[in-house]
Parts: structure tokens; sequence; C-alpha cells
């Protein structure tokens, strides 16, 4: 019988505790610990069957409770893979604090560049633009709700997937989980919604300058301007205040004369 | 008051979607408005708030532990502004559009300081667990999680209502001086607002090997707008 035979394979009822638990991975974070707390809280069920009495709870409180940081979904990776390892710790000292704490630091990095890159950059604006375009083209507010729960639906199939598939493959990998937080590994998600994105943001321009043409030539005017303004603005000098505020005092402008 | 009292404490409950629970996105200004619109009796005011404010707010991206200008939180208090201000003068409609999302991106800066707050009052509530653990006592996660998610709905909740009634209170004794026509500002001001909102949001897909999606992006609308216009 090999060592990884003796570990215990996560029940049903542990990854439910577990995912349902990592929702609350931000609920107390803190500029020192940053999201250690709510991590331990996603990690309590296993926590609770490994340690065999108060003082191994304790301690294990005391060593994750150190620091921790990643993005919110794929924080996942880790829980999954500490959790195995912690179940080694107990069972055959396979795994040890110090490098049980060397692999939770090494995380940290690819967690939340490939978290930023992925869902932030681009699955969340990509879904928003969906919506976005969906209320544009829209008139009634029955067919707009539903374009806003479809624009859910969008959105938390991939960040439901990454959590639970986070916790499977952080399980099933251990210390190898870094294999499995690579970019290229969520290529044809970032692409489709990429898709997405662009040809919703194409049918927006459109959109607002149809509007604008209905309005006067000034608003065709003053759309080209702010729009163009904001993107170099953006591009050039990583502006964002200021182009709102520009557009304001431009529409005010316009407006008056 | 009642109503403003449930407007806040439904807009602080939408807040802890912002980054301390779920995250599934009902606390984005395309989500939060309409549910506060529904609340509030305006859903078409909450679907148009919505529509602009995340529009701005679109390219707004949180980085690893920076705090950013809190747009979901400037977002949710111009809502909430809008709905009171424009039952007592819905004949300024449009320039009350104009005037909370000024009002959002000044409320995006409390919104930070509100969340740096809670976030070192988090790290003193962290001290005190860590105590408890060197005494060896064990500590009920589910518990600390749960109080922190409540001081988190208690501090938004409260600089919700301030901020609403400083606003109330100091524009309703400007507004009833206005004359219908500064409307016209509002209207432009959305197509300003919509252009660059999207200027914005067009720097997170630039590059030349975007153009054929674009492209297929304006076809496509331009063809819905066209059948539109003809039917």
């Amino acid at each position: 019988m090999t060592q990884s035979d003796k570990l215990e394979k996560l029940s049903l009822r542990d990854v439910w505790a577990v995912l349902w638990r990592s929702f609350f991975v931000q609920a107390a974070w803190n500029f020192k610990s940053m999201i250690s707390v709510g991590f331990c809280y996603a990690l309590s069920p296993i926590a609770k069957k490994v340690c065999k009495n108060k003082e191994e709870y304790i301690d294990f409180l005391k060593r994750h409770l150190g620091f921790f940081n990643a993005h919110p979904y794929f924080a996942s990776y880790a829980i999954g893979a500490i959790a195995r390892l912690e179940q080694e710790r107990h069972l055959n000292n396979k795994a040890n604090d110090e490098n049980i704490e060397k692999f939770k630091n090494a995380l940290i990095g690819p967690l939340g560049a490939v978290g930023d890159q992925c869902c932030w950059a681009v699955i969340r604006p990509a879904s928003l633009i969906f919506g976005l375009t969906g209320l544009a083209f829209t008139d009634n507010l029955i067919w707009k709700t539903g374009v806003l729960l479809l624009t859910l639906i969008l959105y938390n199939i991939p960040h439901i997937y990454i959590r639970v598939q986070g916790i499977l493959d952080g399980y099933r990998s251990g210390f190898d989980v870094y294999k499995k937080i690579r970019i290229d590994n969520y290529q044809k998600m970032i692409v489709l919604f990429k898709t997405i994105a662009i040809i919703g943001l194409g049918m927006l321009v459109v959109w607002n300058l149809d509007q604008a043409i209905r309005l006067d030539w000034k608003a065709i005017l003053l759309f080209t301007v702010t729009m163009f303004g904001a993107f170099l603005m953006r591009s050039k000098k990583r502006m964002f205040y200021t182009p709102v505020l520009l557009s304001m005092v431009l529409a005010i402008i316009v407006g008056v004369i | 008051m009642q109503e403003l009292l449930i407007l806040c404490f439904v807009g602080a409950l939408l807040m802890l979607d912002n980054a301390a629970a779920f995250q599934i996105l009902v606390s984005q200004p395309l989500f939060a408005s309409p549910i506060l619109g529904w609340i509030g009796g305006d859903a078409t005011l909450g679907f148009q708030l919505g529509f602009l404010l995340q529009l701005i707010w679109l390219s707004n991206m949180p980085i690893g532990a920076a705090v950013v200008p809190e747009g979901n939180f400037g977002s949710i208090a111009a809502v909430i502004l809008a709905l009171r201000l424009v039952k007592n003068f819905p004949q300024l409609e449009y320039f009350i559009i104009f005037v909370v999302i000024l009002y959002g991106l000044l409320g995006s800066y409390f919104g930070a300081k509100t969340v740096t707050f809670i976030r070192h009052w988090n790290q003193q509530y962290l001290q005190r667990l860590l105590l408890k653990l060197k005494q060896n006592n064990p500590v009920q996660l589910g518990w600390v999680i749960f109080v922190s998610l409540v001081f988190n709905v208690v501090v938004v909740f409260i600089v919700f209502i301030v901020m609403t009634v400083i606003m109330e209170k100091g524009l309703g004794l400007i507004f009833p001086y206005m004359p219908e026509e500064i409307n016209r500002i509002g209207h432009h001001a959305q197509i300003a607002i919509i252009g660059a909102g999207l200027g914005l949001t067009l720097t997170l897909f630039k590059g030349k090997r975007y153009w054929t999606l674009y492209l297929i992006g304006v076809l496509l609308g331009g063809a819905i707008i066209f059948y539109d216009t003809i039917g």
C-alpha cells in the first residue's frame, strides 16, 4: 500500500462545505494577514477531520492565520492543495510545517496573477459588456431583467467552475498544483469572453452614435471627442477621473450653448 | 425615512458582494442599480443609472491588494440619492442624473476610505484572535466571519445614510430654484458619459488583432438599429 492510498478522499459533503466557505474567503480581509482568516475558515472542515484534539486544531489555526493572499476565486486551488497536505502531514509527515508554509508563499504570486488576468481583466468586463449591450438594445423592463439574469449566469458559470475545479485539482495535485495554475489552461475561456466583449463594445459604439444622431450634431461631436479623448488619456497616462470629469464639463458647455 | 433606511440597508448588503462575500457580480452598478430601483419604486431610473455608472467603472480593475476607488460603493450611493431626489423633483430628472454621477465619483473616494477603515478594524480583530490562540483558547472561525460581515454591513449602512441625508438636504435647498431647461445638460451628459465610458473600456481590448471583431460588432449593431428603424 502506498502512502497516498491512505489519504481519505474528499466526500461530496466535504467539497460542498469547503466550497461554501470559500465564498467568504475575503470576509475578514486585513492589511496584516490579507485573506488568511477566510482561507482558514474554508479549510476548517478539513482541519476538524484531521486534527485529533483541541491542541492540534489551535496549532493548525496558528500556522494558517499568519499570512496568505490570492485571487478570491483562484484561492480554491490553494485551499484544495493545503487540504491534501494537511492530511498528509497528519498521516505520514510527508508534508511538514516548513514546506507547507513555503509552498503557500510560492502560490501567492501565480494565483494572484492568473486570477487577475483571467477574471478581473477579461471574464468580468466581458460579462458586463454583454449585459450593457443587452440593456442598450432592449426596450421593456422584462427583457432588460432577462438580460441581467443571462449576464449573471454567463459570469457565474466560469466563476463557480474555477472554484470547484480549484478545490478538486488542488486536492488531487497537492504540491504539483502549480502546474494547473497557468494562464494557458484558461486560454479557450479567455478567447471566448474576449470575443463577446469586443463584439459587444462595437455594438455599443454604434448604439450611442445612433442616440447622438437623434439628438443633434453637437451630441455627435461630443460623443466622438469624449470617446477618443478618454481612450487616449487612459492609454497614454492611465488617467481615470480626468476623462470622466472632462466629459461632464464638455456636456455642460454643449448643454448651455 | 423608512424607505431611505431600506435602500441603505439593501445597498450595504449588496456591497458585501464587492469583496467580502460571494462576488457573484450583484454589487456592480449594472445589477445593484436596478435592484435598488425596483425597491425604490423607479426601476426605469435604476436601469438607466446602472447602465451609465457601469460604463464609467468598467475599466477600473482591482489588482492584487491595492485599494482602488470604490466605484460600486459610489454607484450605490448615487442611485440611492437619485431615487430620493427624482421623487421630490421629477421635473429635473435628467439634471439629477448628471448631478448624481458626479456625486458617485466623489462617493467612490469615500468608499475607498470606508473599505480601508473596515480592513483596519479586521486587523485589530485578527490581533485579538491571535492573542486568544496564544492563550490556547480555540476560536470559532464561523463566528469571526459572521462578525466581520455584520461590521461591514453596519459601517457601510451608516456611511450611506449620512451621505444621502447631507446631500438630500443640501440639494433640496438649491433644486427648487432650478429652471427645467437645465435638463438639457443632462441629455448631453448621458452621451458624454457613455462616450467617456466606452473610451475607457476600449483600452481593455486594444490592438490590431481585434479590429475584425470590432467591425463585426459595429455591423451587427448597425443591422439591429436599421431593422428597428424600418420596422
